[in-house]
């Protein structure tokens, strides 16, 4: 039976690489990724499943699903403007995605597919640094939250349930971490610039986390909420989909900068 | 109007380079492949990000104007025509 080791939430922010490789050690933001990276690395994960928002990379208007699984063999990071870091080629768990896909559409998720993906930074910013050697399969899950309206809070957060569900009754032995990509209040493009963030929002969403009230999240992030909270606060959802599979485990690392939160889970005693 | 046509400008300037390379030197031209109507290719033209919001286009897409100067936008003048009331609540 596969079992959930960790769970793990970062920011994305796409040019977190270049500022810290021009200023290592130097940046808050950095440390707060190295102090994640040691709670997955105790954990030894064989494969992390990661909820992400797409960016208009792999979809567009023309095709934008609620949510998308990712069933591949492997992927490599695209081009993408203002975000410099090595190019990187990672793989996928193809067969482990396909069995989600299946058991999700039992489940009534009814989840996209996607048989080759383009890893852009929501993905590979948070691994860039949490992990460098990029040798952790990975099975990406889009949600559609950049193009509204998209799947509530408490949708995703029964997705992570059934996700949870799908991993305990896994044939395999796979030890599984979960990641969350994304801010929990940010504007990009809008009339609020990017220095701007819904403190009071982010403290609220920290405060819950710290009690281990999850659905308390899920209950106050309603559409209204998050685009209040900035055009990409939507993010949260990612978020919102891990709790669901945490069965109330309390985090082992909780911190935020700005709009951002910092959470890492030890979930190895099978809480 | 079609913002789904703005939408894919918007897009492609960033997906395609050899399309941006062309919206860059002569906008006009680039912009006939696209069913943008008269209204739409004007605002363009202007920089007019103001009516583009305004009209309910993502600004999460709309970053890629300053981004790659198009249409001479800079962050400055993007920032400035942007304006600085609420955001919409439907995006």
């Amino acid at each position: 039976m596969a079992k959930i080791v960790t769970a793990f939430g970062t920011p994305h922010t796409p040019f977190l690489p270049e500022q810290v490789s021009n200023a290592p050690g130097q940046l808050k933001p950095e440390a707060m990724m190295n102090e994640v990276r040691e709670h997955l690395e105790k954990a030894k994960p064989d494969v992390i499943i990661v909820f992400t928002s797409d960016h208009f990379v792999n979809f567009f208007y023309n095709h934008f699903p609620a949510f998308c699984v990712g069933v591949i063999d492997e992927a490599e990071t695209t081009p993408e403007t203002g975000c410099n870091m090595p190019h990187y080629s990672l793989q996928g768990h193809k067969r482990m995605a396909a069995a989600l896909h299946r058991a999700a559409l039992k489940s009534n998720f009814d989840l996209a597919t996607a048989q080759e993906v383009k890893l852009e930074h929501t993905i590979m910013v948070p691994l860039h640094f949490i992990t460098p050697n990029m040798n952790i399969p990975i099975i990406p899950i889009y949600n559609g939250g950049l193009a509204p309206p998209a799947p509530s809070a408490r949708r995703c957060y029964s997705l992570g349930r059934m996700i949870r569900r799908f991993v305990e009754d896994w044939d395999g032995d796979e030890r599984v971490a979960l990641m969350a990509s994304g801010s929990v209040s940010l504007e990009v493009g809008g009339p609020r610039d990017t220095t701007w963030f819904d403190e009071p929002w982010v403290e609220t969403v920290k405060g819950l986390m710290s009690k281990g009230d999850y659905q308390g999240v899920a209950r106050r992030a309603t559409e209204q909420k998050m685009l209040a909270a900035g055009n990409v606060a939507h993010e949260l959802l990612n978020w919102t989909t891990v709790f669901g599979a945490l069965d109330g485990a309390l985090p082992d690392y909780l911190d935020s900068q700005r709009g951002s939160v910092f959470a890492a889970w030890d979930l190895e005693d099978g809480r | 109007m079609s913002v789904y046509a703005i939408h894919k400008l918007l897009w492609l300037s960033e997906e395609d380079p050899e399309f941006r390379a062309r919206l860059q030197s002569d906008p006009e031209e680039a912009m006939k492949g696209l069913a943008l109507t008269a209204e739409e290719v004007q605002a363009l033209k202007n920089g007019d990000v103001h009516t583009l919001h305004q009209w309910g286009v993502s600004n999460f897409l709309m970053r890629v104007m300053p981004m790659h100067g198009l249409f001479g936008m800079t962050n400055e003048t993007y920032r400035e025509r942007i304006g600085k009331e609420s955001p919409r609540l439907q995006v």
